[in-house]
């Protein structure tokens, strides 16, 4: 087995870019599933429009890179994160480490005709390989981490979380720059939420931006958009620490500030008159955000105050016009500002 | 138990001689043993305490807790020495603190150090004399299996023989394989414990299914009761001060057991750390003791011969535990707060006798099972000792303990560990647990009781008046049919074991189950009324006894 030589799943843009930022200290493997894919990196240094680091070389092998690498970050889109890990779970051994960037959500049902979903039944990216997998050491990377800003080579930060503080070191080991900042964190579920739940918000921050509602309005949403961000988690079992750091409030203000994300497009594109339908076609896949809406509808028996996810799953999916949808949060019976620090 | 071995008879001794037994072994390797352990400890306890005003100020006040500790709070156990000894530190430790030169001083703490781990680890430690043993092992099953089988007012029973021991102390579960695993690796008994009377039950059982004697920690107060001393001192416990808190002797009890446990020696730890007070199958373990079985582990796969560990969890099924009303009212006192066996309890060896004897003459049976053995991780094995996580892959222990391709030492990935193989034992705890017949009954009593004052908190319930207490024999009976078809189904999906009585129809359940519900107590929890109803004589132990049956979901489906 070579000496710390550093894998990387799925060459998505943002896998990419974390290949190519793992390089700077590492050397790495970048696992891709298309031939083409892997020729692109391997011959043309070139792919999602980001020059490929001399440390990276690609492999379409699951084999190759579970024997070379002992760290290995997946960060492939959640629906096909099982599949991914079903691929690889026969190369994995408890010797490897796995840190997923995957900001999302697994369950088994069909969400959009069956309700009955119960908290035991999603699982995070973290969870769904402990499942699948004989893998024991897993964490996550989450935070504002845009994937073209990353390319870009700016200045971002992130948080790697884990049950194990040795996950973390390694995680932080492999990441740091002196252009991106890691954190550690040992919640990590409570990371993983605060990734995935900030997804609808940026739908919302689409549609304020579509109807050139200002900075105040943003603003606001922000805020009150991590305020039930909070509420859905603690219904779940979650404290609310995470929320208020990097993965949390640092993720959500990126998200709602980039217009290249996809739940924002769909957000904005929804303010001007396309239907969800129309907008998959022209994004290319369901974004997240979507998806989450439609767990968070499932999981309303927990009883948690998620107003402004239920007027996105309206207009989304139920044809409420938007400008209804807005009249309503704003005459809401108003309640504390902050009420989710004291136990 | 209709599908697993159970065993009605001693089985031949895996290992014949004795002296080939690593308690023994151990035992006569004191001095290198303890040895070790100081170094251990002393080690850490430098990494812990790393400057020398934290040292001295962690000396300091083991010395002032201590003698605090002999003045307040004085036990028999108590050697009139120490409390000689650590006014003596006293002296010392000023002179130390005066010394001008930095390293004599760092020398001088360091030696006070010692001094302390001599005087703790020279009193926990345990000897083992295989002529006591023999004559224990030869000896108790003759006086518990007269025990067992004489009734209460029938003493002449005492000495004529009747059914053999192991008719009434059954041993089931995983037996065999746990015979094989003795000679491959280490074992590590974690049992349920409701009573005092588990460890001589689970002692004798470990004797019965052939294995050589296990090393375990008891309260120092059990040393000193006559009748008692000479067996503790010399069958290989070790022994346990519970008043002293401080870190350094903590880390000591710790590393008695980690290092036993890397020389070989099987061991027997209650993880639920007391007696269960609220009558409930363990949920919540505690970590530090288990821990020492990871750290073990960890140790031993530096090693050449990589010997594996493995956890074995043990549920002991009784139809009524002595101490109930004792440990239910405790539970209800102070939800939560610790408490441990005062020194009363077991005060002389007059008290203790009675308390043996009326535990073996009511008990009607005791069922020991013994669960799937597994690795530190919680990954089952095979007869051989090879390791299968819960995906069907066979692992290597060692990969869990390899970073960046190199054997680790890491104290917090131990601890995330040891919280898994908890929850692991947990499960095996209510998976092995056997439900008998009284068990069924408090469970459907308490229950038909409790819903109908579903408003009333069990503080309530506890005090609920007489005429409230009666149950109509019908609603009863059609509560433990139902039970009964939810338990065979709970069982049918591996989920616990039923006794065999269990079987059989709703009207036997109810009356072996009655019959035998808390024997012991001077009034039968559940009797019959003259006109046919059921009624409760005490609400609190029902309510004990029923706790048992907790975990499964069975609350809201039987009334």
């Amino acid at each position: 087995m070579e000496d710390k030589t550093i894998g990387v799943i799925g060459a998505g843009s943002f896998g990419t870019a974390i290949a190519n930022l793992l390089a700077e200290n590492n050397k790495v493997i970048l696992f891709a599933r298309n031939q083409k894919v892997v020729d692109a990196i391997n011959i043309n240094r070139k792919h999602k429009k980001q020059e490929i680091h001399l440390n990276v070389s690609a492999t379409n092998t699951p084999k190759e890179i579970a024997d070379k690498c002992q760290l290995i970050f997946p960060i492939v889109p959640s629906s096909n994160f099982k599949l991914m890990l079903q691929t690889f779970k026969d190369y994995l051994t408890p010797r490897h480490i796995l840190i997923h960037g995957t900001k999302g959500l697994h369950v088994e049902k069909e969400l959009v005709k069956d309700l009955s979903l119960m908290k035991e039944e999603i699982y995070t990216m973290s969870e769904l390989i402990l499942k699948e997998t004989g893998v024991v050491r897993v964490g996550c990377l989450a935070g504002p981490n845009l994937a073209t800003e990353i390319a870009e080579k700016k200045l971002a930060a992130a948080v790697v979380a884990s049950d194990y503080d040795e996950v973390i070191e390694l995680g932080k080991k492999a990441l740091s720059s002196n252009r991106f900042m890691v954190y550690g964190s040992n919640d990590t579920v409570g990371i993983e939420l605060a990734g995935v739940l900030k997804n609808y918000i940026a739908i919302a921050a689409g549609m304020t931006s579509g109807l050139g509602y200002g900075d105040n309005a943003k603003a606001l949403l922000v805020t009150r958009g991590m305020t039930e961000m909070i509420y859905i988690a603690r219904s779940l079992g979650y404290s609310p620490e995470a929320f208020l750091g990097v993965a949390g409030i640092g993720d959500l203000m990126a998200t709602c500030n980039s217009q290249l994300s996809r739940n924002f497009r769909v957000g904005y594109f929804l303010t001007q008159g396309k239907n969800l339908a129309e907008i998959i076609k022209e994004i290319g896949e369901v974004a997240e955000g979507v998806k989450t809406l439609q767990l968070i509808r499932a999981l309303n028996k927990y009883g948690f105050k998620a107003p402004i996810a239920n007027v996105l799953y309206h207009v989304i999916f139920e044809g409420m016009e938007i400008k209804k949808g807005v009249n309503y949060l704003m005459n809401i019976n108003v309640e504390a500002d902050v009420d989710f620090l004291s136990k | 138990m209709k599908d697993s071995t159970t065993y009605t008879k001693k089985l031949s001794y895996v290992i014949e001689d004795i002296k080939e037994w690593p308690i023994y072994k151990i035992s006569q390797d004191k001095e290198d043993y303890l040895k070790e352990i100081i170094a251990k400890t002393k080690e850490e306890t430098l990494e812990r305490f790393k400057n020398e005003s934290d040292l001295l100020d962690e000396i300091k006040k083991i010395r002032y807790q201590e003698i605090i500790r002999l003045k307040k709070n004085p036990w028999q156990s108590d050697k009139p020495s120490e409390l000689e000894f650590w006014k003596q530190k006293k002296k010392e430790i000023i002179a130390i603190t005066s010394m001008e030169d930095e390293q004599e001083r760092k020398k001088g703490l360091e030696q006070q150090l010692n001094e302390i781990m001599d005087l703790y680890a020279n009193e926990i430690v345990a000897n083992f004399d295989p002529a006591k043993y023999n004559i224990a092992r030869k000896a108790l099953p003759v006086v518990f299996s007269r025990l067992l089988n004489a009734f209460p007012g029938k003493l002449y029973k005492l000495f004529t023989p009747g059914k053999s021991l192991h008719e009434k102390l059954q041993l089931n579960g995983e037996i065999d394989q746990i015979r094989k695993l003795s000679t491959q690796g280490t074992l590590v008994f974690v049992p349920t414990h409701f009573s005092n009377l588990d460890s001589p039950t689970i002692g004798m059982a470990i004797d019965g299914i052939g294995l050589p004697a296990v090393t375990y920690g008891a309260g120092i107060n059990l040393f000193t009761i006559k009748l008692l001393s000479n067996f503790m001192n010399n069958l290989g416990s070790y022994k346990v001060d519970r008043r002293r808190r401080n870190e350094v002797y903590l880390k000591l009890l710790k590393n008695y057991s980690t290092v036993g446990l890397t020389r070989g020696v099987h061991s027997l730890f209650f993880p639920g750390g007391t007696r269960s007070r609220s009558g409930a199958i363990e949920d919540k373990l505690k970590l530090g003791l288990l821990g020492t079985a990871v750290e073990a582990q960890q140790i031993n796969l530096s090693n050449p011969s990589k010997e594996k560990i493995f956890v074995v969890p043990v549920v002991l099924n009784y139809h009524f535990v002595m101490e109930a009303s004792k440990l239910i009212n405790e539970q209800l006192k102070a939800e939560g707060k610790e408490n441990y066996l005062s020194e009363d309890e077991f005060k002389n060896s007059f008290k203790i006798l009675k308390f043996i004897y009326k535990f073996f003459t009511a008990t009607p049976k005791i069922i020991i099972s013994f669960g799937k053995p597994m690795d530190v991780i919680g990954n089952k094995v095979d007869n051989s000792g090879e390791s299968f996580n819960e995906i069907g892959q066979k692992v290597e222990i060692e990969d869990y303990f390899i970073t960046e391709n190199k054997l680790t030492n890491n104290a917090q990935r131990n601890n995330v560990y040891t919280q898994h193989l908890a929850k692991k034992i947990t499960a095996a705890f209510k998976e092995n647990n056997i439900v008998f017949t009284s068990h069924i009954c408090a469970f459907v009593a308490f229950e038909i009781i409790s819903k109908k004052h579903n408003q009333l908190s069990i503080f309530e319930l506890v005090r609920l008046p007489k005429e409230e207490l009666e149950i109509d024999y019908l609603r009863f009976e059609k509560g433990v049919q139902k039970m009964k078809t939810l338990l065979l189904e709970l069982k049918e999906n591996n989920k616990l074991k039923l006794s065999d009585e269990v079987y059989k129809d709703a009207k036997f359940i109810i009356n072996n189950g009655m019959k035998f519900l808390g024997t012991y107590h001077p009034q039968p929890v559940l009797k019959k009324s003259k006109k046919g109803t059921i009624l409760i004589s005490d609400m609190k132990l029902l309510y004990f006894y029923h706790n048992r049956t907790l975990g499964y979901n069975l609350e809201d489906k039987i009334v």
